[in-house]
């Protein structure tokens, strides 16, 4: 269910005086002064808050008063999540006002630039950003994002594109073809993220070229160097995340663990459980 | 080589009243300024409280300090207004927001424009000449007196040493109060509407919280400070003794808010629009007579007509003095936004007709010194003590979890309660 909240100065049940207010009046006052901070820094488009169990979606309008002076009011919508969010048209409520019916999703012009956004709060273009379907396309993108925290920013007007962004590419590869490699890779650098690690340094870790592995594992196997096995097994996880960004083949990266280093069997199989531990991902790829 | 960077501390992690945002942005200068004024601008809807902002920054000659994020872009918005005033208003402050602007304005300036008795109150405090000074004018009239009743040599030399003394001690004030530096004055957008409304509250603590912070770094620093809230008075918004006005209910808390400053409760009304003050009460006509103003922008439609009492624009305007209420010294400024304004007056029909053109003035008439002398004797010059060490950013206890408000407190839009 959407819940909603006005910031006007036209007369509503609250305040008939002209008054600069919230209608109606008690809601969340903390989340209200965080949107009306935000205000000057909208440049039109749509400000936006998720946090872990709300998301909070205000539209700016420009109306003028009754006293004649133009002032610039916002139209709140909260929900439980992006897919549940029908936004309110950006106007001051009045009598007429009417509950708005989900519509559906526009087609996003910057895809990676919302992932972008998405993944660490900040700006982007979303063609229409008063579009009423737009919570439903956004909630695509969201779907596919890893827990974060609070993130908030502005869906702006427009079809500009953000600058390159592999991580966020990636993340849009995801959204467009759920079943591609791109889309396991995805799932990988979000299951090998967390504990101090973000998606970026995961996917960045994962470019690194090590020209000796097959020869490091060999000497690993033969107990000529003593580097720790969940090291390896990181590594291990990086090659496949690297040849799923590539769109390339991942299974090599476990074949290179499982026979080209020719490892004895124990240390081979001490080394996959530890590669298998590391996301869900990894462990379907090992067994097949 | 000098950084281009601002050298602040920001004086809050975090708001500490979360319903109300403002301190979090705040930054107090790190450079060796001579005094940190807050000024809260406080006015009901309409009354003026961004022409006043305007008009105080022009007089003061003001400069925006080096800043960033959003204490730079609240800077920008009103230096737009302050040097081209055809260009848009800015929005009105929304609930739960107090924005605030950020100027300095170097002493030496102050003590240039404030006339004879400012500039000596200025001069005896921040470059603490008063000792000179007194000697001077003891010599200059033992030197009077002495020409008067004897041989008139000895009393040129002696008033004569009175004016080389009292030039001396000018030119030694001059220099001091030169290299006193800057003064920092930030004005606080504070919406009346809010002040008399259940959030009242919430606006008196976040003020309360900006004034300890702030004057825990001055003295940490040696540094003078001052807070004083200024009411904005429209004349023509006074309203009738039967409706009110939300003028005389802030005037009434006025006193709360001044007293905010433990040192000194001082507060100043700016009554703007003040040439139809005359007009409305002008002589002869009944007191308890309620007279109808329509106000009209030149170029634009008359506003609605208001009306107001003229007994009401006689108590709060024309009578008004500067002294003391209780604990709060109050001083009034009268000036008019206009820099051309013309007054109609019916008195048959006690109509009366105001048609203004703003421009990039400042306040008129006696207003701007007024307004700088209000200004420069605000900080206690008297010299502060440094503490060790400057403090860090409050951080604020946990906030206080607001009221339980049940699932309801949003409205549907098809039928809100």
């Amino acid at each position: 269910m959407t819940r909603y909240a006005w910031l006007q100065k036209h007369p509503t049940p609250a305040a008939r005086a002209g008054e600069f207010h919230w209608y109606p009046s008690g809601g969340d006052r903390e989340l209200q002064a965080a949107f009306a901070e935000r205000l000057p820094s909208a440049n039109g488009g749509t400000l936006w808050q998720l946090s872990g169990d709300e998301v909070a979606w205000a539209l700016p309008f420009v109306a003028v008063a009754a006293d004649g002076r133009r002032y610039t009011g916002l139209a709140l919508a909260v929900a439980d999540s992006l897919a549940q969010l029908a936004p309110a048209a950006g106007a001051p409520w009045t009598d007429a006002t009417v509950e708005p019916q989900p519509a559906t999703p526009p087609v996003l012009p910057d895809l990676a630039g919302v992932a972008r956004a998405l993944l660490d709060g900040g700006s982007a273009a979303v063609g229409d950003p008063a579009h009423p379907g737009l919570p439903r396309a956004l909630a695509a993108v969201e779907r596919i994002m890893p827990a974060r925290g609070a993130r908030r920013g502005t869906w702006l007007a427009g079809t500009a594109r953000a600058g390159a962004d592999r991580v966020a590419e990636l993340a849009a590869r995801a959204v467009v073809a759920p079943d591609s490699r791109a889309a396991r890779g995805w799932r990988l650098a979000c299951e090998l993220a967390g504990a101090g690690r973000s998606v970026d340094e995961v996917v960045e870790a994962s470019t690194a070229v090590s020209r000796a592995w097959i020869t490091t594992l060999n000497a690993w196997g033969r107990g000529k160097i003593a580097d720790d096995v969940d090291a390896l097994a990181d590594r291990v996880a990086l090659r496949v995340l690297a040849r799923l960004v590539a769109d390339e083949d991942p299974g090599w990266a476990i074949a290179e663990a499982r026979w080209h280093a020719l490892l004895p069997a124990d240390r081979r199989a001490e080394l996959l459980t530890a590669v298998a531990r590391r996301a869900g991902t990894l462990k379907a790829l090992i067994h097949g | 080589m000098e950084t281009s960077t601002p050298r602040r501390t920001a004086l809050f992690v975090d708001e500490p009243i979360a319903e109300l945002r403002g301190l979090a942005a705040l930054t107090d200068p790190d450079d060796d300024v001579a005094a940190v004024i807050d000024l809260a601008v406080m006015g009901a809807r309409g009354d003026g409280k961004t022409q006043f902002l305007v008009h105080a920054i022009r007089a003061l000659h003001g400069r925006a300090p080096a800043l960033a994020g959003g204490e730079q872009e609240l800077n920008l918005a009103m230096m737009r207004l302050v040097l081209d005033p055809r260009a848009q208003r800015p929005d009105a402050t929304p609930p739960g927001v107090v924005p605030h602007f950020t100027f300095r304005v170097r002493a030496a300036a102050l003590f240039e424009r404030v006339g004879w008795r400012s500039s000596f109150r200025l001069a005896s405090r921040v470059a603490r000449v008063t000792g000179l000074v007194v000697v001077a004018c003891l010599l200059a009239a033992t030197g009077l007196a002495m020409a008067l009743r004897g041989p008139i040599a000895p009393a040129v030399i002696v008033g004569a040493s009175g004016a080389v003394l009292g030039a001396v001690a000018a030119l030694i004030a001059r220099r001091r109060i030169e290299s006193a530096g800057e003064i920092e004055i930030v004005f606080w957008d504070v919406a009346g509407e809010q002040i008399y409304s259940p959030n009242a509250a919430d606006y008196h603590a976040l003020l309360d919280r900006l004034v300890h912070a702030r004057r825990r770094r001055a003295e940490s620093l040696g540094r003078p400070y001052s807070f004083a809230p200024v009411l904005i008075c429209n004349p023509i918004a006074l309203g009738t003794f039967d409706e009110g006005s939300p003028y005389v209910r802030l005037r009434a808390l006025l006193p709360m808010f001044a007293s905010i400053d433990h040192h000194a409760a001082r507060a100043l009304i700016a009554i703007n629009r003040y040439s139809v003050v005359d007009r409305i009460c002008a002589r002869g006509a009944p007191r308890d007579e309620v007279v109808e103003v329509t106000t009209r922008p030149r170029g634009e439609s008359a506003l609605p007509a208001q009306r107001v009492a003229r007994e009401l624009v006689r108590e709060h305007c024309l009578d008004a003095e500067d002294g003391r209420d209780g604990q709060l010294a109050l001083h009034y400024l009268r000036y008019d936004t206009a820099i051309r304004s013309t007054v109609d007056a019916d008195p048959e029909a006690a109509t009366l007709a105001y048609e203004y053109d703003d421009g990039p003035g400042t306040f008129s008439g006696d207003a701007h010194r007024r307004f700088l002398a209000w200004v420069s004797g605000l900080p206690r010059w008297t010299p502060v003590v440094a503490s060790e060490e400057a403090p860090a950013a409050v951080v604020p206890p946990p906030p206080v979890p607001a009221p339980a408000t049940a699932h309801d407190a949003w409205a549907r839009p098809t039928g809100p309660r």
